[in-house]
């Protein structure tokens, strides 16, 4: 099976075009990693230090405050200056794919390889530096605080981003950097925060709750992290947060084969 | 790869360093602010001394945890309203708003306790005559106590409102701690109800072994660089080039050589 799988895609040649891509974009990946760094350091870390204190605190009654959660905050603003770098790297994907990809082609590299080198430039490395920039100053600042952050938004927020930045990868195969900045926006800016309101006015015109608990069941398994820090305690969750990334998982997965098997198969390289 | 990740490291090491340095330029913090007197989560009384009265309030059970570069203080603010309601000489049976008797307080403290400590003190004398010998076995018990000052230089506070504050720093320690308030003074048993609140402050203070972590990790990044170019001794010779071409002086040739 692994020898199969050799076969068809060589690791050292991904290793090399992987590394080609960073080279050009290490800059921006570098700039954005080191300003979500800071921003995690200085909003996770005392927050989870003063939620810590605030639990130690005995009462008899409620805590004075809940614990304060701005790990949700830092997490959204995290997101959102990687999903610049994704959505800069899939433009530059789709200038290359209307210039120069043939000339990539031409070299001892397959199709297939080539297009999941750009997947993981495009999915993965975003999403794994935003997990690092969250985890390496904590652990800096006193490692067992790693064991302290809340797991949940981050898994949440992960999985998120990686279905939206596998839709830039098809927005990327349009060839076009506006359709590539459109749709980055669009799926970035406007249909999270839009569709909320679009929800709410269905509701107040139809009445039709069952229709609304459907809706809020796709948009809670298309954007987990943002309707669960939305969404979270207003009794309008259709779905568990965790139930619902399942969905997101398996979404992105299909979406990320759809993109390879279109890329080798079908896909014409100027 | 190993050079990207050792880029990275290194940039993630730079913001780890960037980032406590902003925490000791904003080191003080305040958290897990919870009230004492009326009203609030401890219980308070009034003991009548004879001649004096004393007013005694505790806080929660509270243990702030241990983490590197983190300290506590417990800053007590006491606020005394001096006024009552009064008979007001018309219309008939009316009151009306006055100022208390002068008060004066004799001794204010503010001890902070073990649940070990705790667990031996004498808590019913407390609440009787014998307070003023208990206060002596609270000073013996306490891990810190600390008199509380009047605040008399306070710009918008009204007139009718005496402000006093204390800050006890806390110890390091993994038990629970009780803060206990006393106040003894002139005032009639049970006449006015102080106003104690309490605030717990985290300083968050980075010491050196937070900077040498995040060295290390700038250090790791490097040597994964270096690792790197052992591994490939062609781009060494590459970037060294490079560098002799762009710091010319650097390696005493002219600006002016042709390479």
């Amino acid at each position: 099976m692994l020898s199969n799988l050799r076969s068809v895609i060589s690791v050292n040649r991904i290793r090399l075009h992987f590394g080609f891509i960073l080279s050009k974009h290490m800059l921006h990946y570098a700039i954005v990693a080191f300003i979500a760094s800071i921003i995690n350091a200085y909003i996770v870390i005392p927050s989870i230090l003063e939620e810590i204190v605030m639990l130690s605190v005995k009462t008899p009654y409620a805590p004075v405050m809940a614990p304060t959660r701005f790990i949700g905050l830092s997490l959204n603003l995290a997101h959102l200056i990687f999903s610049i770098v994704s959505l800069s790297m899939a433009s530059s994907m789709a200038r290359e794919l209307s210039t120069t990809s043939l000339f990539h082609l031409s070299q001892p590299i397959k199709r297939l390889e080539y297009a999941l080198s750009w997947l993981f430039a495009i999915t993965l490395l975003p999403s794994v530096l935003m997990a690092l920039s969250l985890f390496v100053p904590v652990a800096s600042f006193d490692p067992r605080l790693v064991l302290r952050v809340g797991f949940q938004p981050i898994y949440l927020r992960i999985v998120e981003d990686f279905l939206v930045f596998s839709i830039f990868c098809w927005a990327a195969l349009s060839k076009r950097q506006g359709i590539v900045a459109f749709v980055g926006l669009f799926f970035i800016l406007i249909f999270p925060y839009l569709s909320l309101v679009l929800f709410s006015l269905i509701y107040y015109v139809l009445r039709a709750k069952i229709a609304l608990n459907f809706l809020f069941m796709v948009y809670e398994v298309i954007f987990p992290s943002t309707a669960y820090s939305f969404l979270q305690g207003s009794g309008l969750l259709a779905l568990d947060p965790m139930k619902a990334s399942y969905g997101t998982l398996a979404i992105s997965v299909a979406i990320q084969m759809l993109y390879l098997l279109h890329f080798t198969r079908r896909f014409e390289v100027r | 790869m190993l050079k990207e990740a050792g880029k990275f490291l290194i940039v993630f090491a730079l913001a780890a360093l960037v980032s406590l340095g902003i925490f000791e330029g904003v080191s003080e913090r305040r958290i897990s602010y919870y009230y004492l007197g009326k009203g609030g989560w401890g219980g308070s009384a009034w003991v009548d001394l004879g001649n004096r009265s004393a007013f005694i309030t505790t806080t929660s059970w509270f243990n702030p945890p241990e983490v590197e570069g983190v300290t506590y203080e417990l800053e007590c603010e006491v606020y005394i309203g001096i006024i009552r309601v009064v008979p007001s000489p018309t219309p008939p049976n009316a009151t009306r708003i006055g100022l208390q008797a002068n008060i004066t307080v004799y001794e204010m403290k503010v001890y902070v306790m073990n649940k070990s400590a705790a667990a031996g003190l004498p808590w019913s004398m407390l609440l009787s005559s014998k307070l003023p010998e208990a206060t002596k076995i609270l000073e013996k018990y306490s891990e810190i106590y600390a008199d509380f000052e009047e605040e008399t230089q306070l710009k918008y506070a009204p007139p009718t409102i005496r402000f006093f504050k204390a800050r006890v720093p806390l110890k390091t320690s993994r038990e629970e701690r009780i803060a206990i308030f006393i106040m003894i003074s002139n005032a009639t048993t049970g006449s006015f109800e102080p106003d104690v609140n309490s605030e717990l402050i985290m300083k968050i203070k980075p010491g050196f072994q937070q900077y040498a972590r995040a060295a290390y990790l700038f250090l790791a990044g490097i040597s994964l660089i270096v690792l790197h170019y052992l591994r490939n001794p062609n781009e060494a010779k590459e970037l060294s080039e490079r560098i002799r071409r762009r710091f010319p002086l650097l390696f005493g040739s002219s600006t002016r050589e042709k390479h």
